[in-house]
């Protein structure tokens, strides 16, 4: 018979109705060390690099962008309507009919040409969406250098050009210098 | 049949001494053992592993070069973050734009502010800002928890490593000791399989001689009978002799048996008994 009860509880351990686990009845708190280190590289070896970059570049790349769009006019920055309507009108040569200058009825003012969503359309057909590099220098006043159409407001005038509400006068007395016009200058 | 239960029991033994020094799995396939050699055995490998896991684990530590550069970066990270809304650590959202209106007043009478800032959020409100501080936030502390783990395997890792030490003498001494009790096993039944030709080959020597002085017995009746050679007598007085300790021999033989028999039947049905569970292995094997 098997006096040795250290040997007994090893063979007992693989019988019927016990864990099966000779492992841990050989090895004990020696078992237990191992299955740490195994916890540790396990937890070590999930951690994703690729993964938590992504994570960070994603929620930098928002931050960014939203910044980026609120800058440009991307998006609406007020909710008020009716300051909403007032850019709309502005948008609208036709609620401008005293302003009888070349190019004028071709043009629409809006925040951004690309606004995302629309809350204020653009209403000339076939525009040419120009950038502040397309309307910068002489070609904004001239209406040169396919400056005309879809006009960016926020592109156009955050240029070292307009740095100043007469500077932007200015442009836009040189660009539309009819008498009529005055009112949309201003 | 002698022969046939041994040769069963020397299988089965050996199988399952086999299986526990070289491992084997399960009929169904669903588990395994690996065998106490081989558990030795990548124990070793580990424990010669652990040293170059330890090396790697040291790189990991609060204290290397690289962590204090990570862990410097991302703290510089998360206050230039918490500054994006007004240049302030922990200020807040940014001032809100205040647009004058209407729009197309040469005088404005009214202002209306900007929706962006709560948009744009800070480090301690939220929003956009808030987001990118928790992520970068999470990192960090995910790291630090990564770093500060390896420099407790590290300073653990002696312990790891006399832990190992210790179980493969534990599993040596236990391997020992089935390889000696396989060595044992071996032994016995090859005497008992040599042993029972013996047996078998006397059984077969007695029962051939009792047949022979049988017939020597019944040669000498005839010719007493039928031939009147009356000296035959002596044949009959030797074949007597010789019968009379043949049946001696197999009372015995028999009370032998009846003795060997239950307690052969009862060895079994204990066995049986014991390793049928743990508690009864654990039980019987005690108390006897």
């Amino acid at each position: 018979m098997i006096t040795d009860s250290t040997s007994r509880g090893y063979i007992s351990t693989c019988l019927p109705s016990s864990t099966g686990d000779l492992a841990t009845a050989l090895g004990g708190s020696s078992i237990s060390a191992i299955q740490n280190l195994s916890s540790a590289l396990t937890s070590i070896g999930n951690f994703n690099i690729t993964y938590q970059a992504n994570l960070l570049l994603t929620a930098m790349n928002q931050v960014t962008t939203v910044i980026s769009n609120y800058q440009s006019g991307v998006v609406n920055d007020i909710s008020d309507t009716s300051s909403i309507s007032i850019l709309t009108k502005i948008s609208n040569a036709s609620a401008y009919s005293r302003c009888s200058t070349s190019y004028f009825a071709t043009d629409s003012w809006i925040p951004s040409v690309v606004q995302s969503l629309t809350y204020v359309g653009c209403l000339v057909a076939n525009a040419n969406n120009p950038t502040s590099a397309i309307c910068g220098g002489a070609n904004f006043t001239s209406a040169g250098g396919s400056c005309n159409g879809c006009l960016d407001i926020t592109s156009i005038f955050n240029t070292g050009s307009y740095a100043n509400k007469a500077a932007v006068l200015n442009a836009l007395n040189n660009r539309y210098s009819a008498t009529g016009c005055s009112t949309f200058n201003n | 049949m002698i022969t046939s239960t041994y040769n069963s029991v020397s299988c089965a033994s050996s199988i399952i001494l086999d299986d526990i020094l070289n491992g084997n799995v399960t009929l169904d396939g669903s588990s395994f053992f690996v065998g106490l050699n081989q558990f030795y055995t990548q124990l070793g490998n580990l424990n010669t592993n652990l040293t170059s896991i330890n090396n790697t684990m040291a790189n990991l530590q609060p204290s290397s070069s690289n962590m204090t550069s990570i862990t410097n970066s991302a703290t510089t990270a998360l206050t230039n973050i918490a500054m994006i809304p007004n240049n302030v650590n922990s200020g807040g959202n940014m001032p809100a734009i205040a647009y004058s209106t209407p729009f197309n007043s040469a005088s404005p009478t009214s202002t209306i502010n900007s929706i962006f800032p709560n948009i744009l959020g800070s480090s301690t409100t939220g929003g956009y800002v808030g987001g990118l501080y928790a992520a970068v936030n999470s990192a960090k502390t995910t790291i630090t928890s990564i770093s500060n783990s390896a420099s407790n395997f590290v300073s653990e890792a002696s312990n790891y490593q006399s832990g190992i030490t210790q179980l493969q003498s534990t599993l040596s001494n236990f391997t020992n000791l089935i390889k000696d009790t396989d060595n044992s096993f071996y032994s016995t039944l090859s005497s008992g399989s040599t042993n029972t030709n013996y047996v078998l080959t006397g059984m077969k020597v007695l029962y051939a001689s009792t047949i022979a002085v049988a017939s020597l017995m019944l040669l000498g009746v005839l010719l007493i009978s039928f031939c009147d050679k009356i000296n035959c007598r002596y044949l009959l007085y030797f074949a007597c002799f010789i019968l009379f300790w043949i049946g001696f021999l197999g009372f015995a033989l028999s009370i032998l048996f009846s003795l060997l028999t239950p307690t052969v039947y009862y060895s079994c049905q204990f066995m049986s008994y014991s390793l049928s569970s743990s508690a009864n292995f654990n039980s019987s094997f005690y108390d006897i």
